[in-house]
């Protein structure tokens, strides 16, 4: 069934968003004819606080970026999606007017569906429903996860655990992201990240050249991290607890229940 | 407006900031050191209490300096007579990591060095005999 979506959507470039993976054939069937593959260039701004975007947005390639913007027109992330998960404002945002804003962090290709027709399948199908179910739970963890970590934890930390988290996201230890858009995400200054991440290139943990980050020591980056990296781990990617539902056989009014 | 370079001092190798800022003046760019030394310092007060924040002029010349310890929140309800010491001791502590660091990089260079004379001495026509 992963099959299916790798052909009709990416072709031979076997990269597929992991979520949609995880649904069974006969979900995944419904969705098709209402996705359509987008390249996006990082940057793209996908919501903004006062114009909601209908379409959610299932990434391939990419990383999305929530960050809540501050009247001073200061930001900070509160989520991150990946392949493991889709965002869109009429998922996160339970107003019109809520002051959050998505964005492509990394550039890549992505998957989109209007986020009515989302909305609709998932009244006939229990899988598509407990997928937005995980999502939006996906959201609040992460939420939860990064207001804590913003309050307690140190710059250099923070950016070792971003760093760490959307390398597993992506599946790749090379990321295209600039240090300007790492610093808007982490709320600090460009020359803050360039001085962290100078250091960690001087240790031989990383090497950063023309807006292309690329992990060189894993382990120690990972030492070099908060401990919000395993407090918020792939254990909960909505990816993961799809398919834990498919293997058990579980609905989502068994979720509820349970 | 003039660009402003910043060089973190953390008691090893020197980490500089290559790209640089545009400001109107020096004390726009001491200003703004001054922010990125609180990021780079919250919430991990006590091990970068001595480092310093240093500012370049265009032409690399260095116009001012922050000492972390000078901008540090978590010593604040401390009297000004202990903070003063904290301070001095800081500072003394930086200019004694500048110094081992320099001490330990020329004792990088002089092992360089030996090991290029070794290796010219090893394959000159006459040979030799390194230690």
């Amino acid at each position: 069934m992963q099959t299916d979506l790798k052909t009709q959507f990416v072709g031979e470039r076997n990269l597929h968003n992991k979520c949609l993976a995880a649904l069974s054939s006969t979900a995944q069937s419904i969705l098709r004819q209402h996705l359509t593959d987008v390249v996006l260039r990082e940057g793209t701004v996908l919501w903004e606080p006062g114009r909601p975007v209908d379409d959610v947005y299932f990434p391939i390639s990419g990383l999305l970026s929530v960050v809540f913007v501050m009247t001073d027109g200061a930001c900070v992330e509160v989520g991150s999606i990946g392949r493991e998960a889709c965002a869109g404002s009429v998922l996160n945002s339970a107003q019109s007017d809520f002051p959050t804003l998505g964005m492509v962090l990394i550039g890549g290709d992505f998957t989109r569906i209007p986020g009515a027709e989302l909305l609709r399948v998932a009244r006939e199908s229990d899988e598509v429903k407990m997928l937005l179910t995980f999502a939006g739970d996906w959201m609040t963890m992460q939420a939860q996860q990064l207001a804590a970590c913003n309050a307690v934890h140190s710059a250099d930390r923070r950016f070792c655990r971003w760093l760490v988290q959307s390398s597993r996201r992506m599946e790749t230890v090379t990321l295209h992201a600039t240090q300007e858009s790492i610093a808007s995400i982490l709320g600090i200054r460009r020359t803050t990240v360039t001085l962290i991440a100078q250091t960690l290139q001087q240790n031989g943990i990383i090497q950063y050249r023309r807006g292309k980050v690329s992990v060189v020591d894993m382990a120690r980056l990972q030492s070099c991290a908060c401990d919000c990296l395993n407090a918020v781990d792939r254990r909960y990617w909505p990816s993961a607890r799809l398919a834990e539902a498919q293997t058990q056989g579980r609905t989502i009014e068994r979720y509820a229940r349970e | 407006m003039s660009l402003f370079y910043f060089i973190l001092k953390d008691g090893g190798e020197p980490v500089p900031d290559r790209e640089g800022n545009e400001f109107p003046d020096k004390g726009a760019a001491y200003l703004y050191a001054n922010t990125v030394a609180h990021e780079l310092m919250r919430n991990r007060e006590a091990t970068t209490r001595f480092w310093r924040l240093e500012v370049r002029d265009d032409d690399l010349r260095p116009v001012s300096e922050v000492p972390f310890a000078t901008i540090d929140d978590s010593i604040c309800h401390l009297s000004p007579e202990y903070r003063r010491a904290i301070q001095k001791t800081c500072r003394n502590l930086g200019m004694l990591s500048d110094a081992i660091y320099e001490v330990r990089a020329t004792l990088r260079q002089i092992k360089t060095t030996i090991a290029r004379a070794d290796e010219v001495m090893l394959s000159s026509p006459l040979g030799g005999h390194p230690r």
